[in-house]
C-alpha cells in the first residue's frame, strides 16, 4: 500500500499538462538545433519566425474555442481570406479610413461566424458540414470580388500593422497574438462565459439543465472563431502589402492541428488557449527547421506528419495512463 | 417554431436554386446562339457569322485574366468584320484535374465550335480529349499542353527547361560567376516548375564558384515563399541570389528582402509576371523576370479555333510563344 502511494507521489513527466510536455520537447529541440545551426537562434530568425507563427496561431485560438464546444470550424480559411480581401478593397476603393475598414470587416466576420452558429444550433445542422459549406461561400466571395487578382495600393498605415516590428524585435502580428492569447486565457479561466464553453463541450444536456444558454454560447463561439480568423487574415494582408486571394487558404488544418498538439480534445470540453500557442509555435518551428536544416523538400510533408503524430501520441500516452 | 424553420430552410433552397439558374447566364452569349449561322460567307473569310467557344483555364487565377484580354481583343476584331464570337469562361475553382475533366465534358454537351483547355494533368485528360475529338468536337489546348492527345492546336510556352537555363546564365553573368544561390521550387507535382528547376541547376553546376545551397517548395503561395526566404536569410549570410520558379515565389522573396533591408543586395530572378512583380522590378527588388506573352495565347487561339471549326488547319498546330526577359530597363512597358 505504502509503496504504491509513494510511487504515485513520485514526479512523472506524464503528470504534466500536454502543453507543458510539448513545451519541454520544444525547448530541447530548439537548444539542440541552435547548437548545431546557430542561425536558428539568431535574432532575425526568431523575430521573423514569431511573425510567421502568429497568423495560424490566432486562427487556432478561435478553433480552440469551437473545439471546446465539441464542434469544428472549417470556414476559417474562407473567412480569413475574405476579411483580408474585403478590408483591402474598402481601403483602396472607398474613402473609408483604413481603421474603420478593418473594424467593419471584423464585424462582418463576426456576423459570418454567428451565421455558422445559428445554422448549427437553431437548425440542428452538423458543424463539419455547415462550416464546410459556408467556408466555400466565403472563399467564393473572394473570387467574385477579385477574379483571382491581388488588390494593390493599400495605405501605408495599414500595411504597417502587418510589417511593423516593435523595438526591432517584436513584430506587430506577434503582439496581436500575445494580447489575444492573454485575453482568451482570461475569458476561458475567469469568466462565466469561459466556464459555459467548457460546460457545453463537456455535456450539452447537463449544461442546458444547469441553465446555460447553450445555443447562445455556441453561436457566440463561432462568431469569435470567425473574428480571430478575420484578424489573422487582415494582418496577413497587411503583412504582404497586397491582398492576395489565396490568403488563409491553407489555414484550416494547421489551426486544428495546433490546438490538438496543445492538448485540446476534438471531442470537446478539454483544452486551452495556451495549448494552441504551444501547438502553433511547435508547428512553426518544424516548418522553419525544414529550411534551416536543409531537409529535402520531397521529405518535408512526411516529416511534418510524423512529428505531429509523435506530438499527439504524447497526449494519448497520458490518456492511456490515466485510464489505468 | 419547427414550421418557421422549415419555411426558412425551404426558402433558402429555393433562393439557391434560383441563384444557380441566374449564375449560368454569364456565358457571354449574345442573342440566339444557333440562329445566326449561315453557310459560306466569302466576304469575311469564314464559313459562319457566329461561333461559340468555351475556355477552360486551370483555375480561377489572375494569370488567366490576361489570356482573356487577348481573347477579348480577337473577339472585338472579329466583331468589326461582322463575325460574332460568343465564348464562355469556365475555370474550375481549384486546379483539380477531375473537376476540370467534368468541366470539359459539360462544355462538350453544349456542342460548341471549339473548346480550349489549359491542361492541369495531360496524363489524366488525354483520354477525354481523344474521345471528344473522335465525336467531332474541336478541342484545343493553351498554356499547358496534352501533346500526346488528338487535340487540334496548342498555344503556349513550354520550353521550361530552357527558361531555367537562360535565367541561370544571365544570373551567373550578373554575379560574375560566383556566389551562393537558393531556389524557391514551386509545387513539387508541377512538371513545368521542376523542369525550370532542373534547367537552372544543370546550368549553375557548370560554374565552379557558384553553388545552390538549398531548394524548398513554396506551393505557389506568396506566404510560404516569404517564410522560406526568411529561413534562407537566417541560414545563409552569404546568399547572393534567389531563383523563384513561379509567379508567386519572386514576390514572396521580394517582400522578405525588403523587410530585411536586403533589397538589391540579394538578387531575385525568376518567373514573376504580374503587376506586383513588375512594381518590385521597377523599384529594383526583383532583378530579372521571364514574362510570358499571355494575352497572345488568348488572341491566337480564338483565330485558330475558328479556322479549325471551318475545317481548315491553322498555320501552326503547336504554337510556341516566346517569353520575354524583363529587367529594370524595359519594365516600364509592363507597368500599368
Amino acid at each position: 500500500m505504502n509503496k504504491s502511494a509513494s510511487a504515485r507521489k513520485r514526479f512523472n513527466i506524464l503528470d504534466m499538462p500536454t502543453a507543458g510536455m510539448i513545451s519541454i520537447v520544444l525547448v530541447v529541440l530548439c537548444v539542440v538545433v541552435g547548437s548545431i545551426k546557430p542561425a536558428f537562434l539568431s535574432q532575425y530568425n526568431l523575430t521573423t519566425l514569431s511573425r510567421t507563427i502568429s497568423f495560424t496561431t490566432m486562427v487556432a485560438f478561435g478553433q480552440t474555442l469551437v473545439l471546446l464546444t465539441g464542434g469544428i470550424d472549417l470556414s476559417v480559411a474562407g473567412v480569413a481570406g475574405m476579411s483580408g480581401i474585403l478590408s483591402a478593397w474598402l481601403m483602396v476603393n472607398t474613402s473609408i479610413p483604413w481603421w474603420l475598414a478593418i473594424i467593419l470587416v471584423l464585424v462582418l466576420a463576426f456576423i459570418c461566424g454567428s451565421i455558422n452558429g445559428i445554422l448549427i444550433t437553431k437548425m440542428n445542422m452538423v458543424p463539419f458540414v455547415v462550416t464546410l459549406a459556408t467556408g466555400s461561400i466565403f472563399t467564393g466571395i473572394i473570387y467574385v470580388v477579385t477574379k483571382g487578382s491581388p488588390i494593390m495600393g493599400m495605405p501605408a498605415q495599414a500595411t504597417k500593422l502587418g510589417q511593423g516590428i516593435l523595438f526591432k524585435v517584436l513584430p506587430y502580428p506577434a503582439i496581436a497574438m500575445i494580447v489575444l492569447a492573454l485575453l482568451g486565457t482570461y475569458v476561458l479561466r475567469y469568466t462565466p462565459f469561459g466556464r459555459y464553453i467548457y460546460a457545453v463541450g463537456g455535456n450539452q444536456n447537463a449544461a442546458s439543465i444547469a441553465g446555460i444558454k447553450v445555443n447562445k454560447v455556441t453561436t457566440m463561439v463561432y462568431g469569435l472563431s470567425a473574428s480571430m480568423a478575420g484578424i489573422a487574415g487582415i494582418l496577413m494582408t497587411c503583412r504582404l502589402g497586397t491582398a492576395q486571394p489565396t490568403v488563409g487558404a491553407d489555414w484550416v488544418m494547421p489551426s486544428v492541428t495546433a490546438a490538438c498538439i496543445g492538448g485540446t480534445s476534438l471531442a470537446g470540453g478539454r483544452g486551452s488557449i495556451v495549448g494552441a500557442v504551444v501547438g502553433g509555435i511547435f508547428m512553426g518551428v518544424i516548418q522553419n527547421l525544414i529550411v534551416i536544416l536543409q531537409i529535402s523538400p520531397y521529405w518535408e510533408k512526411v516529416i511534418t506528419g510524423l512529428v505531429i503524430l509523435a506530438a499527439i501520441a504524447i497526449d494519448r500516452l497520458k490518456a492511456v495512463r490515466s485510464n489505468t | 417554431m419547427k414550421n418557421i424553420l422549415r419555411t426558412i430552410a425551404l426558402s433558402i433552397i429555393v433562393a439557391m436554386a434560383v441563384g444557380l439558374i441566374g449564375c449560368t447566364g454569364n456565358d457571354a452569349s449574345s442573342g440566339s446562339s444557333q440562329g445566326g449561322s449561315q453557310a459560306g460567307d466569302s466576304a469575311t473569310g469564314y464559313n459562319k457569322t457566329e461561333y461559340n467557344l468555351v475556355f477552360i483555364p486551370k483555375l480561377v487565377h489572375e494569370w488567366y485574366e490576361d489570356v482573356k484580354i487577348g481573347v477579348d481583343k480577337a473577339v472585338a476584331e472579329l466583331a468589326e468584320k461582322g463575325i460574332t464570337v460568343n465564348y464562355s469562361w469556365e475555370p474550375p475553382a481549384d486546379a483539380v484535374v477531375t473537376e476540370q475533366i467534368a468541366k470539359i465534358e459539360a462544355a462538350a454537351s453544349k456542342n460548341p465550335d471549339g473548346i480550349a483547355v489549359a491542361i492541369i494533368d495531360a496524363s489524366a485528360s488525354t483520354t477525354v480529349i481523344n474521345e471528344l475529338v473522335d465525336q467531332g468536337i474541336n478541342v484545343t489546348t493553351f498554356d499547358n499542353d496534352a501533346p500526346d492527345s488528338k487535340r487540334k492546336y496548342y498555344c503556349g510556352h513550354s520550353t521550361n527547361y530552357e527558361d531555367g537555363v537562360e535565367i541561370a546564365e544571365r544570373l551567373a553573368k550578373s554575379l560574375n560567376e560566383e556566389g551562393e544561390v537558393a531556389i524557391l521550387a514551386g509545387t513539387l507535382s508541377a512538371i513545368n516548375h521542376q523542369e525550370r528547376v532542373k534547367g537552372f541547376e544543370d546550368t549553375i553546376a557548370k560554374y565552379p564558384n557558384m553553388s545552390i545551397v538549398d531548394k524548398q517548395a513554396d506551393e505557389d503561395s506568396i506566404e510560404i515563399a516569404l517564410n522560406v526566404t526568411e529561413g534562407y536569410l537566417a541560414t545563409y549570410p552569404n546568399l547572393k541570389a534567389i531563383y523563384g520558379v513561379n509567379a508567386a515565389s519572386p514576390i514572396g522573396a521580394a517582400r522578405a528582402l525588403k523587410d530585411a533591408n536586403k533589397a538589391g543586395d540579394i538578387k531575385i530572378v525568376g518567373m514573376g509576371e504580374n503587376d506586383e512583380a513588375m512594381q518590385y522590378m521597377d523599384e529594383g527588388t526583383i532583378e530579372l523576370s521571364r514574362k510570358k506573352d499571355v494575352p497572345t495565347y488568348g488572341y491566337n487561339i480564338v483565330y485558330a479555333m475558328l479556322e479549325i471549326a471551318d475545317g481548315r488547319t491553322p498555320a501552326k498546330v503547336a504554337d510556341e510563344i516566346p517569353a520575354i526577359f524583363v529587367t529594370k530597363d524595359n519594365v516600364s512597358e509592363f507597368l500599368n
